[in-house]
């Protein structure tokens, strides 16, 4: 159930919903936090803020795990993506790289080009 | 432990050998697509050996040591056996009198971690000819030494020497 909430003039859809192992998802006007109702961080009284939220629930970033030049890519913005599913190959030390999403979600943004050369860790893709 | 699946023909073994498990052997005996690096064309007919090997995850900085070991097994099975000088076109080609003889193709399949590996090979065992474009740069066991080969023997003998070799890193 969606509930739509508002604070200083400003509407929020809120929809809380339970998970796996405990955990709470908490969907705020699109986007998701995740809480664990096992974890042992204190809660401190105060203003929350959205970044407050991201630092538990950091963005799904695909990075480069080698050095190397990206050589092909299977996945465009927007696109729904499964897990294990192909997103793009990274030509390295004269290997053939596929890189596989872990996780279903959404691509938000592609931060590379076919062709382009990428550092190990560079973020090449990042979810939703 | 190690598995041989045989196929007369297919696409490539490398792109089939996906969907098995680890330690095994795909063995073709045509490709209709084979393929080396960024998608380049390997040229697969009738008479050459193409066979490709899936092993399990491995350390990521330990990558490029499966094509080295590879091109090492391949090299080794040609001077055991033949009267040829393989030189070993570091990672991952091996030529006989500066013609490339066999290509070596590892694909990683990489989430957080690697999730198994491929190993493809590409012999030009008994291949009589080539086309044009390739004719000065490739070359064949057959045409080195002027007779045929037993591919069974030649591609049993690599997997035998790579899967001793790959157990010290797997």
């Amino acid at each position: 159930m969606t509930l739509k909430i508002t604070i200083k003039g400003k509407e929020y859809a809120v929809d809380i919903s339970e998970e796996h192992g405990g955990k709470t998802k908490v969907k705020l006007n699109g986007r998701e936090f995740i809480f664990d109702s096992n974890s042992k961080e204190t809660i401190t009284e105060g203003p929350l803020r959205i970044s407050d939220f991201d630092s538990k629930n950091p963005e799904k970033e695909i990075k480069a795990p080698l050095n190397g030049t990206i050589s092909e890519i299977f996945v465009k913005e927007k696109d729904e993506i499964k897990k294990g599913q192909k997103m793009l190959t990274l030509s390295a030390m004269k290997m053939e790289n596929e890189i596989v999403s872990e996780a279903n979600g959404k691509i938000k943004k592609i931060s590379v080009q076919k062709g382009q050369s990428v550092k190990e860790g560079d973020v090449l893709i990042s979810l939703l | 432990m190690i598995s041989i699946k045989r196929f007369k023909k297919i696409s490539s073994t490398n792109e089939k050998a996906k969907g098995f498990k680890p330690w095994t052997v795909l063995v073709a005996e045509e490709q209709d697509s084979g393929y080396g690096r960024k998608g380049s064309q390997w040229f697969s007919p009738k008479g050459g050996l193409y066979f490709s090997l899936v092993l399990p995850k491995s350390d990521i900085h330990d990558l490029q040591t499966l094509t080295v070991l590879t091109g090492f097994a391949v090299a080794k099975t040609i001077k055991d056996n033949f009267k040829l000088e393989p030189l070993i076109k570091l990672p991952n080609d091996v030529l006989i009198n500066g013609k490339k003889v066999c290509g070596i193709l590892t694909e990683n399949i990489i989430g957080k971690e690697v999730k198994f590996s491929v190993i493809g090979i590409g012999l030009n065992t008994n291949t009589s000819s080539f086309p044009p474009d390739l004719r000065e740069s490739a070359t064949s066991l057959k045409l080195e030494l002027k007779k045929e080969v037993n591919n069974e023997k030649i591609m049993k003998e690599i997997v035998s020497q790579l899967e001793n070799q790959l157990k010290t890193i797997i």
